[in-house]
């Protein structure tokens, strides 16, 4: 690649959903970039707002009850915020695409598999190709993601769950989009069929030079298939870094570490997992300071009081805790 | 699906059998003797055994009711009890004013009340919404002979455009026809309104939003199909209700239908009548059950797959 260039950068991020009188705020103050090509892992655990941020770079919030309080998406150099709603209309699915998580419920019943690939290219057909040209391209897709084109006149309630997610990706990748955001893509799939659907996404991504946010709570898959990774935490981003950054580099933000205790070990004989104490904080009632600071076991005064900075600590790591600030070092090292 | 129809039509015969038995059951134990009533109050005790005697009114409960069901194979529903008319001649006059009177004002409640209620599910709590909420409750609130009289008394006596009673040109249907439309659009406009709020909210059309459809598009393409089942059905019971219970609004307006005719029978305890009548009602209930089953199945796939086992 000639130069790298960010084609997604989220700049402070926040999205409050208003329900029966409480505010709930998803995500706060978020922030990251993605570089052309490459994949990024938003990991984190349910409730983190991971699926609000992709729901806010796709616009489609609920719009009665979700509201963008500040932030940019600059997407190729564009405001995704300030986009008109037909403008927004033209990105997706033909820039950004979206694979959602439930395949199940992801595709319309009483359409054939074909129609509902059909349609995504049927909306972005700039340079007027025949339907029949069209038509030729849905097949190439099915034949692409695994299926085959015979099977255009079925309908969803024909495919097993993993064949379902084949045609959701089919979908998702027809108009061949520049970033692909997957939503937990395999977490409704069992395990085998997981390997198989993940396997077919990066062969896929890799041909087509695409760029991936994937969101998972998996930490394998982030380690199998992730260049970058973002962990999310009370829709903050705690840390970021490579894959290397977080896999194997030495210091880490708490909750990342609790993360990673929690994942079963072969090489340690203990017999029971760790688990991060306490459970993740009431969105319509933040904590103030660090939002860790109740559930960290290196919780220190001034976490309660004030909320920690973004910490460099290389080039391509960064760390949101006072362990690492500027100056109080002698805290970092205890 | 051919042997599924052929299955359907065959469950006629029970229906048919069911129906006609309570039908004959409740006026055999009803008070009061055929006979009696067709030669009049004034009629000797020997006139009435003798016309007991020809019309086989002697004779056990079950050898009466075998001998109706004789005929009605044969097609032969008897004649009326009070007039000496073949029942089926007097079905056959009343059951097309009905049919009119039940296909345009369901046609009138599907042409209003399903675009309202998407509109009203599309802007949830808009204007439009909140206007359709309250008139459709008002609407539901007036009993239908009242909204008839007031139609009526604004259409007929005030601005004398339309004929007041009487089913003799399509002028006359327009009351009677509005009327039961307005009676029937609340139910119609609501569930309309639940059902599309409630695939609106699904993912399949989040999917479609994401793949850059427009708001058109993503309902009439992906939520109006979806939605439109319950819908049917509740069209479907309304226009069984329409054909067999249109009785008050038909007797506001004069029309002769079968409702009214339903109504003149039991009140003169016409059997012969009552059990053509309700059997005709039955077999067009079951009929039109079976062609809104077939409906769902060229709406929904799923719905096809099962019928084709």
């Amino acid at each position: 690649m000639s130069k790298i260039h960010t084609i997604l950068e989220v700049k402070d991020l926040r999205v409050a959903y208003a329900g029966s009188g409480e505010r709930v705020q998803a995500v706060n103050g978020l922030s990251f970039g993605v570089q052309e090509g490459e994949c990024l892992g938003l990991v984190g655990e349910t409730g983190a707002g991971k699926t609000t941020v992709a729901l806010s770079v796709m616009g489609l919030l609920p719009e009665r009850t979700s509201r963008i309080e500040s932030g940019e998406i600059i997407f190729e150099g564009r405001d995704l915020l300030q986009c008109k709603k037909k403008e927004m209309q033209a990105i997706r699915g033909e820039k950004i695409s979206m694979i959602f998580q439930d395949p199940m419920t992801s595709l319309n019943p009483v359409l054939t598999i074909g129609e509902q690939i059909l349609e995504g290219l049927e909306l972005h057909n700039e340079e007027k190709k025949s339907r029949e040209e069209l038509i030729a391209r849905v097949h190439e897709m099915l034949e692409l993601v695994g299926i085959p084109a015979a099977r255009y006149h079925e309908y969803p309630h024909q495919f097993s769950g993993g064949m379902k997610q084949r045609v959701v990706i089919a979908m998702a990748l027809a108009c061949s989009p520049k970033l692909l955001i997957a939503d937990e893509p395999t977490t409704a799939l069992d395990v085998t069929i997981q390997a198989q659907v993940l396997d077919m996404m990066s062969q896929l991504r890799e041909r087509l030079g695409m760029t991936m946010i994937l969101i998972t709570h998996d930490l394998g898959i982030v380690a199998e298939k992730c260049d970058t990774v973002a962990t999310v935490y009370a829709g903050e981003i705690i840390e970021f870094g490579t894959v290397e950054d977080i896999f194997s580099g030495e210091a880490h933000h708490p909750y990342t570490k609790g993360l990673f205790d929690a994942l079963p070990s072969l090489v340690s004989t203990e017999r029971r997992l760790k688990s991060i104490e306490g459970l993740m904080p009431d969105p319509t009632d933040l904590p103030a300071g660090c939002k860790f600071h109740p559930r960290c076991p290196r919780c220190k005064p001034i976490c309660r009081e004030r909320e920690p900075e973004p910490v460099q600590i290389s080039q391509s790591h960064m760390i949101k805790c006072f362990l690492y600030a500027q100056g109080e070092e002698e805290m970092g090292s205890r | 699906m051919g042997k599924y129809i052929a299955k359907r039509i065959l469950w006629l015969i029970p229906i048919v059998l069911g129906v006609s038995f309570i039908i004959f059951s409740i006026m055999y134990l009803k008070p009061g003797n055929p006979a009696q009533l067709i030669l009049g109050s004034e009629a000797t005790q020997e006139a009435i055994d003798q016309l007991s005697e020809e019309m086989g009114l002697n004779e056990p409960f079950f050898v009466q009711y075998f001998n109706y069901m004789k005929g009605l194979i044969r097609g032969d529903l008897g004649s009326s009890y009070r007039n000496g008319n073949s029942v089926s001649a007097e079905i056959a006059a009343r059951f097309p004013v009905t049919l009119r009177l039940a296909a345009f004002s369901i046609l009138l409640v599907c042409i209003i009340g399903i675009p309202i209620g998407i509109i009203s599910a599309i802007r949830q709590y808009s204007v439009i919404d909140m206007v359709s909420v309250v008139l459709a409750l008002v609407l539901a609130s007036m009993p239908s002979f009242w909204i008839g009289l007031m139609l009526m008394l604004l259409f007929s006596v005030q601005l004398q455009l339309l004929p007041p009673t009487g089913a003799d040109s399509w002028i006359n249907y327009i009351l009677p026809c509005l009327t039961l439309a307005a009676v029937n659009l609340a139910v119609v406009t609501r569930m309309t309104r639940s059902t599309m709020l409630e695939v609106i909210r699904q993912d399949y059309v989040r999917t479609a939003r994401a793949k850059g459809a427009g708001e058109g598009r993503v309902v009439m393409k992906h939520c109006l199909k979806n939605g439109m089942i319950p819908v049917l059905t509740i069209v479907a019971i309304q226009f069984s209700k329409l054909i067999g219970g249109a009785v008050l609004v038909e007797s506001v307006f004069a029309m002769p239908g079968l409702g009214s005719l339903l109504v003149t029978a039991i009140r003169s305890s016409d059997t012969p009548l009552i059990m053509g009548s309700v059997i005709v009602l039955a077999i067009i209930f079951t009929v039109i059950n079976l062609v809104i089953d077939l409906l769902y199945a060229v709406i929904d796939p799923r719905i096809r797959a099962q019928f084709a086992k």
